[in-house]
């Protein structure tokens, strides 16, 4: 993988904007006189004002110049908090972190790619879509109800599943996934996901990278919370991921 | 504030076991990995110390299942003394460390006795500073906090280390001993040239959903603000039964926390948990140290401690 610059700084800033995407979902907008980040990588956000006692790894959804955007999910305590600040609230970030999606398989003259996107975990592949060659991709993205996020890609093709079938097909996305075609794999979201869509990546010897998820405390590689157990032993999701070749990874119970 | 505030300048530095702290904020051991991870967030060299992640003679994993878990103003974790092995800490994470700036303290761990005393001869040969014993881990099965609990247990190790050990020696106990004072002495009687405390409390939680413990090990390590009080506590009591430096930790946060350790008779302080939320707690902490002094016209940290016959 592309290891992460040590370019990071902690830095406390007002919300810029914050709006619902969907249910549940929101995006959060800084302007962050920080290094720029790369897809795939990821901050540690913390409002200032805060009930919980850390931070939450939430991805970066786009980054251009000082516009630095987020895609959260509300799922527990720590991200409702996030879903419900407001423009100007103060919140505390560390980053870029972690390490971002690798480029080898991107080049030009090779076969396109897929990104597979399952929720939330559409984000980091969001910014990676926009900074590849329009047209060079498919994108397959699947919700649990209404889908989001997927109007300006560029893709040559958008698959979209959700249970219910709302704007697209019904069943989950690996369902409607053959990996054959492609030149390369990124997975990000729910790591059954992740781990079917390694296997079939495997079973045809197409290169598959996907972004794991931990709870983490630090999310700078210290306190060695977030393991991702793999073939080469333990890594930590922080900062030897959150992005790891699929073969390595040994899915199941951390 | 006027000029005449502005003059006085108080001095921060510290001494523990004979090494001199330029300050007495010390990055705990679990917290700060080797010194390098918080490059680019804080300047790491304004830092009085940093205490390594638990050492073992050989490399650990750590612990499977989950690791971490929030709570109301803390965190339980589980780790395990996941590490590389002294060797391997040796030839790798040492120099880095070394060339950072603050003192370096290498904790020690061990399953046994022998671990320990083998251990503490391989840090006796390479440029650390100070060897914190870390006889308060909870979550390994075998030593860590099997050690620090009874007075007897504990002097054994201290003794076996001491033995072989020609370096400062801090000992880091547990609040989890039912007698903490009782085994504070016994690591002084044997020959600790400092004591720092306190390690994470033993704790639990249960996932309500599946009807399981949390933790594969059943019980973890609780640390953060919601320990603080009790530890200051704890810090209190054994301050005022030894003679020797005590190193006081447990949930600070602030340089108002850390100024109570210090009345409470600590000579330094550790920051742990406070740093994964806010990587610039330390540095704040260590600023905000100088400007009580300078306000309150104290010209050494010795200087904030409560004489106890006032009370």
């Amino acid at each position: 993988m592309e290891q992460g610059s040590e370019q990071r700084r902690f830095i406390t800033l007002p919300l810029k904007t914050i709006q619902p995407w969907e249910r549940d979902i929101f995006e959060l907008q800084f302007s962050w006189p920080g290094p720029l980040s790369e897809a795939g990588q990821f901050f540690m956000l913390r409002p200032q004002r805060s009930s919980v006692f850390l931070g939450r790894p939430i991805s970066v959804l786009d980054h251009r110049g000082e516009t630095l955007r987020f895609l959260v999910a509300r799922r527990g305590r720590g991200t409702a908090e996030l879903t419900e600040l407001r423009a100007g609230d103060s919140v505390e970030l560390s980053g870029p972190l972690g390490n971002s999606w690798p480029r080898e398989v991107q080049k030009e003259d090779r076969e396109p790619v897929a990104l597979i996107g399952g929720g939330i975990g559409i984000a980091p592949l969001l910014f990676l879509a926009r900074t590849l060659k329009p047209k060079t991709f498919d994108f397959y993205a699947g919700f649990r109800s209404q889908p989001y996020g997927m109007d300006g890609v560029d893709a040559s093709r958008v698959v979209i599943a959700s249970e219910k079938g709302l704007g697209g097909s019904r069943g989950t996305i690996a369902q409607f996934f053959d990996p054959r075609p492609y030149g390369g794999v990124y997975a990000c979201g729910p790591e059954a996901l992740l781990k079917v869509v390694a296997e079939l990546c495997h079973r045809s010897s197409v290169p598959c990278y996907v972004s794991m998820e931990r709870r983490m405390a630090c999310g700078v590689g210290a306190c060695l919370g977030c393991t991702v157990r793999t073939m080469g032993g333990n890594r930590r999701c922080c900062v030897d991921g959150p992005i790891f070749s699929a073969q390595e990874v040994l899915f199941g119970n951390p | 504030m006027g000029t005449h505030d502005r003059e006085f300048t108080p001095d921060l530095s510290v001494r523990i076991g004979g090494v001199l702290l330029k300050n007495p904020v010390i990055a705990a051991s679990g917290t700060f990995g080797y010194g390098r991870e918080y490059g680019g967030l804080i300047d790491v060299s304004a830092l009085g110390g940093i205490c390594t992640k638990g050492l073992t003679l050989r490399g650990r994993e750590g612990n499977r299942g989950v690791r971490l878990y929030e709570t109301p103003s803390g965190l339980m974790n589980s780790i395990g003394l996941e590490n590389p092995g002294i060797p391997s800490f040796i030839e790798k994470e040492l120099p880095p460390l070394r060339g950072l700036g603050p003192a370096v303290i290498a904790n020690l761990s061990g399953e046994s006795e022998e671990d320990y005393e083998r251990g503490a001869e391989l840090l006796q040969g390479v440029s650390v500073d100070l060897v914190e014993l870390n006889i308060s881990c909870p979550n390994v099965k075998a030593g860590g906090m099997a050690f620090g609990l009874y007075p007897r247990d504990a002097s054994e190790v201290v003794r076996r280390v001491r033995r072989v050990l020609q370096k400062p020696l801090m000992v880091k106990l547990s609040p989890n001993a039912p007698q903490l004072v009782d085994v504070a002495r016994a690591c002084v009687d044997q020959g600790a040239d400092a004591l720092s405390l306190v390690n994470t409390f033993t704790a639990m939680a249960i996932d309500i959903q599946k009807r399981k413990p949390v933790f594969d090990n059943l019980s973890a390590g609780l640390s953060g603000p919601a320990i603080r009080p009790i530890a200051l506590r704890m810090v209190w009591e054994v301050c005022g039964a030894v003679r020797v430096p005590v190193v006081g930790l447990g949930g600070i946060a602030s340089a108002q926390d850390a100024l109570e350790f210090f009345m409470a008779g600590a000579t330094a302080i550790q920051v742990g948990s406070a740093t994964f939320p806010r990587p610039s707690a330390m540095v704040e902490i260590i600023d905000g140290i100088g400007s009580f002094m300078r306000e309150n016209r104290i010209p050494t940290i010795r200087e904030l401690w409560i004489p106890r016959e006032e009370l």
